[in-house]
């Protein structure tokens, strides 16, 4: 090997150092440079914004028959003040005069949010236990008693125009923000002192977090994409201008939640962010693994794993909750509820199918769950669970199969044995309690004669003897055989799938099962790349179908539509219905499509999921919702003053 | 007496067994482990669900050996290759004790050729040769000719349910009673059965995975071993590196990701990732041998490597590797059931820590305590034989 001299090493030394040098130039140089396009891009939509307002047609407003002619708040002036209100007077009493105020609340919550920040955060979790109570507060929430109206939340008036495409939305004056639970000692956050209020400010800025593609919120940008602009006209009125008129805008403005600008907008020393990194920031924001909001509870401290506390935040818009506080414990394993029920560590909590079954359906006498000391009640889940059949396969194209596959399913045997009665049995996907569910078709009747027939029909005959259907298919010979896919963990699930199976064999279908995990299951669904498998869509009171259903989906990939299902007549009544506001239509066109769905069973509709709820006695007025959140806890009261046993549960 | 003696020609096994004889528990040990052997051959005799024969208004029907090797009733390629080895095993043995009374060295030839026959045979008939048969239910059809009043006589297995027969005709899980000694599960299979086609499952993993692991272990420790110098570095630091991870998180890992776990896989899970313990037990003894005289007479007698790693050295390194492959038998299926438990076993197998799973989910004790005792059983038994293997070989313990 030649030795270099020590010039030349010298001289390879420099070489590198100056490369390394411009390396790095570069590098500050392309992040300027990045830097300037985000704020011009930023600049550039101010414009168009203002070039909508400037632009946009004159609006049409339909007259109110019976024009209010003393608004609530007199001194407020209203833009259109001969536009009904949107909005329902109807006031839900969440004290009645029996209630008693006080009491910590022990309830149970199965995970620990990943961010306590609404924006960037889609944790179910988050939204189910913490959001009803702190940081959910939105202009309007659909009434618990009839679904179907709005009532008011953080708005007391919102006016829409005619074609749906304008809203106006005026907040409650004097809606506190929460305290920011910090080290007020240290100095720090003196900048956080003193109250804030909701203003437009705070909505125009959730608006354009929304909207800014640095924020990591997919999940909510999708449904922000027709929004045209907001408008603040002063600090408590606001406008929200769609570029279309779809039914979605309806529920994503009037069921809009703002985050507060005071802390949001800030780093931890009270300096505003940079605009251009100020998405990148937010991701990662300072106080996100504290919540905030302006609900009936506000933060006092949380231990992530073990234990969340919230207390009542006594300045509180609204009526204000008769429980005191709510403490959540954190564990994941939901049969742990059962031992700390029983130990009263919990006072309110959730159980397992075994366990409903071994202490509240079998029990002896003499258990709290028979004696009255701790009640217990079943409320129906806005979730359905379903088998679907992926028909990119060729097995599945046929109707006839699918209707085969369904009849083949000894659901009510699975419901009773298996799953406790803990579900209600369905046949489309529409929630089973709103008005869009069509009450007109029977259930799938368990036959096996009839499924073999369908297939025998549909040309699956055993020829080979082999006890396995088969058909010729493009020329070649083609077994009836897939893969169920499911995820593994559940011990319902995969008894009712292997019953499936065993009766599947019988009429000569060969079924294998494939349990994987979560999220390699969710690749899969994604890419498509399964021939049947066992889900779950949690439905919304009025769900748009379009996500599901149409066929303009089948073809995107990772949409919700997997199973690939296209069916024109069903995409007409899809986009008829995105344009209908009117709720009885709304209704006829929802059945319809219902009865679409049942027609073609693209999927095997399972039923809605029940759960098993149990309380201790001295907690009252225990109500379950329709509608999401079940268990609402704001109406439920402890009584304090005589701590009764022994009484009858009914 | 003792003059006799010394004439005898005592090999080193002989020692090694006289050694193992006399330790009492060892000898029920290795009893236990020939009988479990025997029930997982024999499962069928006892539990299945179809008829020895039966007969409709005098017409005689005979479908148990058909049904023996039915792809549709018996899913798992490990029942159809046990009760394949069910039929052939008279003729094994047949065979054998023959050719030993023959005392020719044409028997090993004609031994390893009846394997290797038997072996292709099995796989043969496995894909070519269609076994598949529609699935019947035998009982519900003596059960319906009886109904109908016609004559109908059948004669089942002692348990009259195979480990994936679903009995719907009660509550489930049922508790243990006279029909179900173990009760059923929540699908209303038969606990007991499955418990016994559940040896099936822990014995071909417990030997399979073994068997794969030690030729992984042997081939690299005796490479290492015998050549030194980089190739013992090399293989030396891959052990290094192997041993470094948690074998069962790995195993967990990685069965997480294969979509349709079989049995299969998770024996070449476990095989894949514990030879390194063989490997360097293997290493350590031939570069012990290596040096010794009669190896190095035979390399001066220029025999080839392989046959002196082989057939030289391998033989006198047997002791230590024979131990470690007893206990290893009892920590596969101990792994084995440990997977199955946490939900990541083959689904369809019939495995104990399956069944034990499902009973901690149920939270029902017959459900619990059969397959945990059943494991426990197993994995003990293997391990006083090993020690006592162990014991037999270690010449400072000699008696």
């Amino acid at each position: 090997m030649r030795k270099d001299s020590l010039p030349e090493k010298i001289l390879t030394y420099l070489a590198f150092i100056i490369l390394f040098i411009f390396m790095i130039i570069m590098l500050v140089q392309f992040d300027k440079i990045e830097r300037r396009q985000i704020n011009l891009e930023m600049q550039l939509k101010d414009l168009e914004v203002k070039i909508g307002e400037i632009a946009s047609a004159p609006i049409a407003y339909s007259v109110a028959e019976n024009v209010e002619k003393n608004p609530l708040t007199p001194s407020r002036k209203y833009l259109h003040p001969e536009v009904k209100n949107f909005l329902s007077d109807e006031t839900f009493k969440l004290r009645i005069p029996e209630t008693q105020v006080g009491g910590i609340l022990n309830r149970w919550m199965p995970s620990d949010p990943k961010s306590f920040n609404t924006i960037v955060s889609n944790d179910g979790t988050l939204n189910a236990y913490v959001g009803t109570y702190v940081n959910s507060e939105a202009f309007a929430t659909r009434s618990y008693s009839n679904p179907d109206i709005w009532v008011k939340g953080l708005a007391e008036r919102i006016e829409i125009t005619d074609d749906f495409k304008e809203y106006t939305i005026y907040l409650k004056k004097g809606v506190k923000w929460h305290r920011p639970v910090v080290d007020w000692q240290s100095g720090r956050y003196d900048w956080l002192k003193g109250d804030h209020e909701l203003t437009a400010k705070d909505v125009k800025f959730t608006v354009d977090l929304i909207k800014n593609p640095q924020v990591e919120c997919p999940h909510l940008r999708n449904y922000y994409e027709d929004l045209d602009y907001v408008k603040i006209i002063d600090d408590y009125t606001v406008v929200f201008r769609w570029k279309k008129k779809t039914y979605n805008s309806l529920s994503f403005t009037v069921g809009f939640s703002p985050i507060p600008e005071f802390i949001y907008g800030y780093d931890e020393d009270g300096k505003p962010f940079e605009k251009s990194v100020f998405g990148l920031r937010f991701n990662n924001h300072w106080y996100n693994m504290k919540p905030i909001g302006c609900g009936p509870y506000e933060f006092v401290s949380y231990v992530q794993g073990a234990s969340l506390k919230l207390k009542r935040f006594e300045q509180y818009y609204g009526e204000k909750p008769a429980i005191n506080e709510i403490n959540y414990q954190i564990f994941p394993d939901q049969k742990q509820n059962l031992l700390k029920i029983k130990s009263k560590d919990l006072d309110f909590g959730v159980l397992y199918p075994t366990d409903y079954r071994e202490e509240i359906l079998k029990g002896d006498p003499s258990s709290p769950f028979k004696n009255g000391n701790i009640l217990n009640n079943t409320y129906d889940e806005m979730v359905y669970t379903y088998w679907g059949w992926n028909m990119e396969n060729s097995i599945f194209k046929d109707r006839k199969v699918r209707w085969a596959m369904s009849h083949a399913l000894r659901l009510d045997y699975m419901l009773e044995t298996i799953f406790l009665n803990l579900g209600q049995r369905i046949t489309g996907p529409n929630y089973i309690k709103s008005p869009g569910y069509n009450k007109d078709l029977p259930l799938v009747t368990f036959d096996l004669d009839k499924a073999a027939k369908l297939l025998d029909e549909a040309g699956w005959r055993d020829t080979d003897n082999d006890g396995i259907r088969d058909r010729i298919h493009d020329g070649k010979k083609q077994n009836f055989e897939f893969t169920m896919l499911t995820t593994s963990g559940s011990p319902e699930w995969s008894a009712a799938q292997n019953i499936y199976k065993e009766d599947l064999m019988k009429i000569g279908v060969k079924m294998n099962i494939s349990e994987v995990d979560w999220a390699v299951m969710q690749k899969r669904i994604e890419d498509k790349d399964f021939d049947a498998m066992g889900g779950a869509w949690g439905t919304p009171w009025e769900s748009d179908p379009y996500q599901i259903w149409h066929s303009s989906q089948a073809s995107i990939p990772k949409s919700s539509n997997h199973i690939s299902y296209r069916n024109p007549e069903v995409d007409e009544v899809i986009e008829e219905l995105r344009e209908t506001f009117d709720p009885e239509k709304r209704a006829v066109l929802y059945r319809k499509f219902h009865k679409l769905i049942y027609d073609d069973q693209p999927y095997t509709f399972i039923f809605t999921r029940k759960r098993c709820a149990v309380w201790w006695n001295n907690l009252h007025r225990v109500t379950f919702n329709i509608i999401r959140p079940h268990d609402d806890s704001r109406p439920w009261y402890f009584d304090l003053k005589n701590v009764s046993s022994n009484v009858n549960p009914n | 007496m003792e003059e006799k003696k010394e004439y005898k020609k005592i090999s080193y096994w002989t020692v090694v067994w006289s050694q193992f004889s006399k330790n009492t528990i060892a000898l029920w040990g290795l009893g236990a482990i020939i009988l479990l052997l025997l029930q997982a051959i024999y499962v069928p005799l006892i539990a299945l669900d179809v008829p020895f024969y039966y007969s409709i208004d005098g017409k005689t029907e005979y479908p148990f050996l058909m049904e023996l090797f039915n792809q549709n009733r018996f899913e798992n390629s490990i029942d159809i290759f046990f009760n394949t080895f069910m039929i052939l095993s008279p003729l094994f043995l047949i065979s054998f004790f023959v050719m030993r009374k023959m005392k020719i060295a044409v028997s090993k030839i004609l031994i390893s050729l009846c394997v290797v026959l038997f072996a292709v045979s099995f796989f043969m008939s496995m894909d070519s040769v269609n076994t598949k048969k529609m699935y019947v239910n035998y009982k519900e059809i003596v059960a319906s000719a009886i109904k109908d009043g016609r004559q109908a006589d059948a004669l089942f297995p002692v348990i009259q349910y195979s480990y994936r027969e679903m009995d719907s005709t009660a509550q489930n899980p049922q508790p243990p009673s006279s029909l179900h000694l173990l009760g059923t599960d929540a699908e209303g299979r038969d606990v007991f059965a499955r418990m016994l086609y559940g040896t099936r499952i822990s014995m071909t993993i417990g030997v399979v995975a073994v068997s794969i692991y030690m030729l992984i272990g042997i081939i690299l420790g005796a490479v290492a071993g015998y050549f030194g110098g980089s190739a013992d570095l090399w293989i030396s630091r891959i052990i290094e590196v192997v041993i470094c991870f948690p074998t069962f998180f790995l195993i967990l890992t990685l069965a997480a990701f294969i979509e349709k776990r079989t049995v299969f896989h998770v024996m070449i899970l476990i095989g894949i990732v514990s030879w390194t313990g063989v490997a360097r037990l293997v290493r350590g003894e031939f570069l012990r041998q290596r040096g010794m005289d009669y190896v190095q007479a035979a390399i001066a007698l220029g025999i080839s490597r392989v046959k002196i790693i082989f057939s030289h050295i391998l033989p006198n390194a047997m002791g230590p590797i024979l131990v470690s492959a007893t206990f290893g038998v009892a920590s596969a299926i101990l792994t084995e059931s440990s997977l199955s438990f946490l939900g990541l076993g083959d689904t369809t197998a019939p495995s104990w820590g399956g069944i034990l799973n499902i009973g901690r989910q149920q939270g029902k004790l017959w459900l619990i305590l059969a397959p945990g005792f059943a494991i426990f059983f197993v994995v003990s038994v293997f391990n006083l034989v090993g020690e006592a293997i162990r014991d037999a070989m270690d010449p400072r313990l000699r008696q």
